[in-house]
């Protein structure tokens, strides 16, 4: 899970440039831009200060990109329910499973 | 075009690093040349007040300098600090490895222990670790 956020959005939303946010925010405008970029992780601090001058919850400011991670799950239960089965890895579930396809042929 | 691609903060740490390539061009062959030598006082007095000056004369004519292009005061925040506590750790770390290899030079071989030469290792292990210490803060600026 990576920590992304919407800052970027919002102060174009609010009109501020980097500059007015750094001042607002008490930083300096290359660290606007490194948390825009997703380079530099800020502290709770300084993530309530940037969200008290964007006049914004702070949750809707920064959050964890979850979609991600769901991607590479979906994608390994996928892979695993197309994997074939061995025969001495059956299991009770299975062997139904195969008698039910059995009876439908 | 320098100021477009540079903050002040990089620029101030740039004029570390040239600091440090200048002194080795124009100091360091006078103590290679004599890293063999026993020094008596009044010579390398001599030469401390060369360095001295020429410390004083480049820092203050850079930093003037620096601060008629940029009327900006620094704003020291967070990731300054960070940046500067990752570039010491690694500065310290060199500078404890350093020592070590000084040390470990000197008492292996009794050729090198004239004073000449314990100066000499001196300046450059300082001067190495200022070097790749700085390089190392404006790397971390430039990408974090």
């Amino acid at each position: 899970m990576e920590l992304k956020n919407s800052v970027k959005k919002y102060r174009q939303i609010k009109g501020l440039t980097q500059e007015e946010l750094g001042l607002k925010s008490a930083v300096s405008r290359q660290t606007i831009i490194s948390i825009e970029r997703y380079r530099y992780k800020p502290s709770l601090e300084l993530g309530l200060k940037i969200a008290l001058a964007l006049e914004t919850d702070i949750n809707e400011l920064f959050f964890l990109d979850v979609k991600k991670e769901e991607k590479i799950k979906s994608t390994d239960i996928k892979e695993i329910e197309n994997k074939p089965i061995k025969f001495q890895d059956f299991k009770e579930k299975d062997w139904k499973k195969l008698w039910v396809n059995l009876k439908k042929k | 075009m320098l100021a477009m691609s540079f903050s002040k903060k990089e620029i101030s740490i740039s004029i570390e690093i040239i600091f440090s390539i200048l002194f080795i061009i124009i100091f360091m062959p006078y103590f290679y040349e004599n890293r063999l030598n026993s020094y008596d006082f009044n010579f390398i007095a001599i030469k401390i007040i060369q360095i001295v000056v020429f410390s004083v004369i480049y820092f203050s004519l850079s930093y003037s300098i620096l601060e008629l292009t940029y009327k900006k005061k620094i704003i020291q925040d967070e990731r300054d600090d960070l940046i500067s506590s990752k570039s010491y750790k690694l500065g310290y770390i060199l500078l404890d490895l350093g020592i070590v290899i000084v040390l470990g030079h000197l008492i292996s071989d009794s050729e090198f222990q004239s004073n000449g030469t314990i100066i000499f290792l001196v300046i450059t292990l300082l001067l190495a670790v200022s070097l790749i210490k700085s390089l190392f803060q404006l790397y971390l600026y430039k990408t974090s």
